[in-house]
């Protein structure tokens, strides 16, 4: 994978992350509607990490790996690798969406339902969060 | 992010200045509509002309705005980006918020009743 930036763990900083992944979709040919859900799917993964990212060991960065298309098969894949404490991810049913007074808990359903492949791994010591999303 | 808030009797209206309503700016949302609020209004009308991203964090900060809403209130949100309903509709919150084109219409259909 191509590594093609890195960001400080800031919610701030998540808005370059974003600009990056849908310069590299709309490359790709995304539409628009296909380029929000990717760009929507990546901010909900990298505010995970800022929203974890002040325990020890601090996040610190998020790194953006952009797969190759041409390696990638009519796919767009993405990861974000950063340091951390392991997150416990516990993915609810897709149809499991909050109550609608619940200000928070959407974010994990939304990756989900934004891109075709969503996992989270433990690498090297580094949280490795991977999106995949088809193209048309 | 700029955020416009004006409380008359019931009404609340919010309009958000700016691109996007994400991580980053949802705290100084809450924060401009939480002081502006006089008594729980009875209907809320978001103008969320410039708004072409909104993100769970976003749209967690509208349901916090609903929440200090009388039980029966109303909150609209107008001029919602075709991708801004599309997150609405994923979350089921289209059925919870009622969604207009333009304030004229939002104005008619929910202002007549104020009194």
């Amino acid at each position: 994978m191509r590594h093609n930036m890195t960001a400080a763990a800031t919610f701030v900083d998540v808005r370059r992350l974003a600009e990056a992944v849908r310069h590299h979709g709309a490359a790709l040919g995304m539409a628009d509607a296909q380029l929000f859900e990717l760009e929507l799917a990546l901010v909900e993964a990298a505010n995970n990490i800022v929203a974890h990212g002040d325990q020890e060991p601090p996040a610190g960065a998020i790194a953006l790996y952009l797969e190759d298309p041409a390696q990638c098969r009519g796919a767009v894949v993405i990861e974000l690798h950063a340091a951390g404490k392991p997150v416990a991810i516990m993915l609810p049913a897709p149809e499991a969406m909050p109550d609608s007074r619940a200000e928070r808990g959407r974010g994990l359903l939304l990756i989900r339902a934004c891109v075709d492949e969503f996992a989270y791994e433990r690498r090297d010591g580094i949280n490795v969060w991977r999106l995949k999303k088809h193209l048309p | 992010m700029m955020v416009g808030v004006r409380q008359e009797g019931d009404i609340l209206w919010v309009r958000p200045y700016g691109p996007r309503l994400d991580a980053a700016v949802t705290p100084a949302f809450k924060t401009a509509v939480s002081n502006a609020i006089t008594e729980a209004p009875r209907v809320t009308i978001i103008n969320a002309t410039s708004l072409n991203f909104v993100d769970s964090t976003g749209l967690g900060a509208i349901v916090g705005v609903m929440k200090q809403m009388r039980s029966d209130g109303t909150l609209a949100i107008v001029g919602a980006s075709p991708n801004f309903a599309r997150l609405l509709a994923m979350t089921g919150l289209d059925q919870v918020f009622r969604l207009f084109r333009d304030m004229g219409q939002a104005e008619a259909a929910l202002l007549k009743r104020a009194g």
